[in-house]
């Protein structure tokens, strides 16, 4: 899986908010807020096309969680960001 | 051919081919008649005129080709490191105050009790889609051409001092928030396509432009009131 790069992860004014460009922008009327540490981690570990098993697997290492917790939050951002059309097809 | 009509725009030159009697008449405060080399071209195709129509069935077919070509500029701007707020700017003693909300909400009632109170030390910069710059390490608000169906524009500029978010209340109330507050509510007021090679310039003057400008949440009501209270909060902080 891996996010479109029509969406963009910017820092602006101390918000991590994602921001649709081009053709994007149709289908996303504005932008989507990350609120936290883990949520930027996972979108950049998807910047690349990777197994949602990966993900986890990173999660583990960087935050030091166990791997049941780590999954939960990569589907659960999944699950969050999906209905934005921000993963490729 | 349409004919061209040079013009002097936030601090640019502007060429534009146009047909439309609005354009041609919201355009000649910024008429401009050096032969300065153009800093930003425009020109509507047809098809894009007939597209707009077909989007928007209250446009006639010169009202679609000033508003795509507005749309143009504000997307043209960016490299300028300029960008369109959907605002309402009014100035005073050269400082811009932006009032910022959804259509219907009542930017436009607002500042225009602002002229109403302070009479002709109160400027209309722009009352739909001032163009912001940012230019010697400050941000500038500029009128232009295109600022919406009442054509409320001056061809002046302001250093900008204030950005409001404006609610309907029952009283007044306004309140400083911090930046990164003021990123949710202002986004949605900005060009909604943005081109990927603009998006860079685009989001770190916003940024940047958060991280200079204090911003506020305003709550009023629509009278001369909340204007005079307005305006001495707001030209007390600087």
């Amino acid at each position: 899986m891996k996010i479109n790069e029509s969406f963009l992860l910017k820092n602006i004014a101390g918000k991590n908010v994602v921001v649709p460009v081009g053709e994007a922008g149709k289908k996303l009327n504005g932008m989507i807020t990350l609120k936290n540490d883990s949520s930027v981690y996972i979108w950049k570990c998807f910047k690349e096309d990777v197994s949602i098993e990966e993900v986890a697997d990173k999660i583990v290492k960087e935050f030091n969680i166990d791997r049941e917790k780590a999954v939960a939050y990569v589907n659960s951002f999944i699950e969050k960001l999906s209905p934005y059309g921000v993963f490729c097809k | 051919m349409k004919r061209l009509h040079k013009y002097k725009i936030a601090d640019l030159t502007v060429d534009v081919r146009h047909n439309s009697s609005v354009l041609l008449r919201n355009g000649m405060k910024y008429a401009d008649d050096s032969s300065d080399k153009a800093d930003i071209t425009i020109e509507v195709s047809e098809d894009r005129i007939l597209k707009a129509l077909e989007y928007n069935k209250s446009f006639d077919r010169d009202y679609a080709e000033y508003f795509v070509s507005g749309m143009d500029f504000y997307r043209k701007l960016i490299p300028h490191y300029g960008f369109m707020l959907h605002s309402s700017c009014v100035a005073v003693d050269g400082k811009g105050y932006l009032f910022t909300a959804d259509s219907g909400v009542g930017k436009s009632t607002h500042t225009s009790l602002w002229r109403e109170y302070l009479g002709d030390r109160a400027v209309m910069i722009n009352d739909d889609k001032p163009a912001i710059r940012y230019i010697d390490n400050k941000f500038m608000v500029y009128g232009t051409p295109w600022s919406g169906k009442s054509d409320e524009s001056s061809n002046e500029s302001a250093v900008v001092s204030a950005l409001v978010f404006l609610e309907r209340g029952s009283c007044f109330e306004i309140e400083a928030i911090p930046c990164d507050r003021a990123v949710e509510r202002i986004i949605p007021q900005m060009l909604r396509y943005i081109r990927p090679e603009n998006a860079a310039i685009q989001f770190d003057l916003l940024d940047r432009f958060l991280k200079t400008v204090p911003s506020y949440v305003m709550k009023c009501t629509q009278d001369i009131e909340s204007a005079k209270s307005a305006w001495e909060f707001l030209s007390k902080n600087f």
